[in-house]
């Protein structure tokens, strides 16, 4: 099964990842090498990405009825659950299909986060693992072992100085933000503020743990979402409408 | 609640499928050798501990430490993630130990370098024993780097090479210190490219090869940066080696190249399937090089021509440097097979014989090289056990976990 992972999936994205780096700048080389890595397969995986936000922006759009029948039907379960799926079959939505392209993606980002990790050899055994897993190639022969350094970090080595932390936490907070609505039931808003701390700080701790190359991945992956998310749904979504919202409460 | 769980489990599965998948860079391990006075073995543990062993003691299934047998753990202290508490951990060692004048010197990859008295570690003294030659550098608990090839000694010089990061570029570093005391003699100019090697030193001069494809020469008693240096195409992956004016190494274009001292172009470049991860062993005119794709090589040293009809396959790749044995030539292959070869046909087999048993000699993946000694293949497998072979018997005579206190 490994074996298949291998062939099929990691070795390609490891030697597309360190080609790329041999085609880059010197000086930082491998930190361009992840981020047009990300970009391409970003691109790649548009489609699904764009199925995705839609699916979701309906979902999000059917709220308000839900909401209805969920009061009108709050006592049958049963009935409840009819009318949920006539609901979403009148607005033509497959409410298990929204979780394709995420299911899509899945494996997609396990291998680019495998390859980075693999590719960046940070220790003795990773480089003699890497050399397993390479093409034969003089371009990819040329590239080995990539040089880690980008801008001020060390892409093998846990940031220190925080910069990448905010950064990573503070696009995923943005990127949360736009997509969560804002909840009239009081529980649920508390819910949906915890969980929108809670996965930036939770990236942000893993950052500084993690080498470098990581966090640039999940830093450049972020922005990326937010620019669909902002081109697909029509804005800063819930960013801004839920700002506004905030300042004008008082009056 | 819904809400609250959707991600969660989403987060569980991420989790779960990175240490499936293995996402998470696997802590360093070490591989360390061994290496023998005639009389007993000294190895660095999985777990950090330097153990001096005795063959005999072992041989006999004895409780350790017996006769002049003892352990030393080596360990390092880590800063908690946000920099808050320090503790003290083992070390994680890479080189082999190597023996001088009755002490023994160890590098570590949190970047120091020990000396250790065989007779304080006996008596169970605190480290170091300045009055019995014991030393540690940096004497703070500074670190130069990590150090994971091996020091080498050289007249009164101990030198060892390793990496330090500068405002997010890797260099590397090659330090000289005084064998007697410890004392920092000289520390070169920062090298382009990180250097995991042994230095190889020749006629007063110290050469090191780097993964940005150089090898630098320094003047052993400056440090100073002498003008010859050979830039390769490709990056260098093994220490080089230096035999008869002629300097060997392999490259990460899976290939070994000999060039000649003071000149700008190779002698010989001999391709292979995978990287020459190790440093070959030489005997007389030929050299015995092992591959990461599995391969056993004999080739001429001067031309490069290949000795063998056909180069000795172990079917699995090879980290460890080959080691003589008699008339043989001893591999390990990462799986743990103990293979041994004729030295003049290439003809070898697989201990124990496969058609009697299947599974792998030692049970255990193998990156250190082997060590013979007294008839016996010493091999200390990544599971931290040593196994003693026999390559005539064709079977392993005992095995002795390192972690036993």
């Amino acid at each position: 099964m490994i074996e298949v992972w291998n062939v099929i999936i990691l070795r390609p994205a490891m030697n597309s990842l360190i080609a790329l780096s041999g085609a880059m700048p010197s000086a930082i080389e491998f930190g361009l090498a992840i981020i047009v890595f990300t970009i391409v397969v970003r691109l790649v995986l548009t489609p699904v990405t764009i199925k995705q936000t839609k699916s979701m922006k309906s979902m999000q759009e059917l709220q308000p009825k839900m909401k209805e029948l969920q009061k009108k039907y709050a006592k049958n379960k049963a009935k409840l659950q009819q009318e949920t799926m006539k609901l979403y079959k009148e607005a033509g939505i497959n409410p298990v299909g929204c979780m394709w392209p995420m299911l899509i993606q899945f494996p997609v980002w396990i291998a680019l986060y495998q390859s980075i990790i693999k590719t960046l050899a940070t220790t003795p055994e990773n480089l003699l693992d890497l050399s397993q897993h390479l093409y034969r190639s003089e371009t990819i022969a040329r590239a080995i072992p990539v040089n880690s350094s980008f801008l001020w970090l060390d892409l093998g080595q846990p940031d220190t100085t925080m910069i990448l932390a905010i950064l990573v936490g503070g696009t995923m907070f943005v990127q949360q933000k736009m997509t969560t609505p804002p909840s009239p039931d009081p529980r649920q808003a508390s819910t949906n503020q915890m969980m929108l701390m809670m996965m930036p700080l939770m990236f942000g701790l893993f950052t500084i743990m993690f080498p470098a190359g990581l966090p640039l991945f999940w830093l450049i992956s972020n922005l990326i979402g937010i620019g669909t998310q902002y081109v697909v749904g029509g804005g800063w979504g819930y960013l801004r409408r839920g700002a506004s919202k905030a300042v004008t409460k008082p009056s | 609640m819904k809400s609250v769980r959707l991600p969660l489990i989403a987060l569980a599965a991420i989790l779960v499928a990175a240490s499936t998948f293995g996402c998470a860079a696997p802590a360093a391990q070490g591989f360390a050798g061994i290496v023998s006075d005639g009389e007993h073995l000294y190895v660095g543990s999985a777990d950090g501990q330097i153990l001096a062993v005795n063959p005999s003691a072992r041989a006999a299934g004895e409780p350790f430490p017996s006769t002049e047998e003892w352990a030393y753990p080596v360990t390092t202290l880590v800063r908690g993630t946000f920099g808050c508490g320090t503790s003290e951990v083992a070390s994680t060692l890479y080189a082999t130990p190597v023996l001088t004048d009755g002490h023994i010197c160890v590098g570590t990859y949190d970047g120091k370098v020990l000396m250790l008295d065989p007779d304080a570690r006996l008596a169970g003294m605190s480290f170091p024993q300045l009055r019995a030659g014991e030393w540690m550098y940096p004497r703070t608990d500074d670190s130069i780097g990590p150090i994971v090839g091996d020091p080498t000694v050289y007249e009164d010089k101990v030198f060892v090479a390793s990496s330090v990061s500068d405002r997010g570029r890797t260099h590397g570093v090659v330090y000289a210190l005084d064998r007697a005391y410890g004392d920092e003699l000289w520390v070169s100019e920062h090298l382009d490219g990180k250097l995991w090697v042994t230095p190889a030193v020749s006629d007063g001069v110290v050469y090191v090869s780097t993964f940005d494809g150089h090898v630098y020469s320094l003047d052993a008693a400056t440090g100073e940066t002498l003008p010859w240096s050979y830039e390769g195409e490709f990056g260098f992956v093994s220490s080089p080696v230096i035999v008869g004016n002629i300097l060997y190494v392999g490259t990460f274009n899976r290939s070994l190249i000999a060039v000649p001292l003071g000149a700008e172009t190779k002698a010989w470049e001999f391709h292979a399937n995978n990287w020459f991860w190790s440093t070959p062993l030489i005997v007389d005119d030929v050299l015995y090089a092992a591959s990461l794709d599995g391969m056993l090589y004999a080739l001429d040293r001067e031309t490069g021509v290949a000795r063998w009809v056909e180069p000795y396959d172990t079917d699995d790749s090879i980290a460890g440097s080959p080691v003589l044995a008699n008339d043989s030539i001893v591999v390990v292959s990462q799986s743990g097979d103990v293979h041994v070869v004729d030295r003049a046909s290439g003809m070898g087999a697989r201990v124990p014989d496969p058609t009697r048993d299947r599974a792998s000699t030692v049970n255990a993946e193998v990156v250190a090289s082997p060590l013979y000694l007294d008839g016996l293949v010493y091999v200390r497998a990544q599971n931290n056990v040593l196994f003693a072979i026999d390559p005539v018997a064709r079977s392993v005579a005992y095995s002795f976990p390192l972690d036993m206190e």
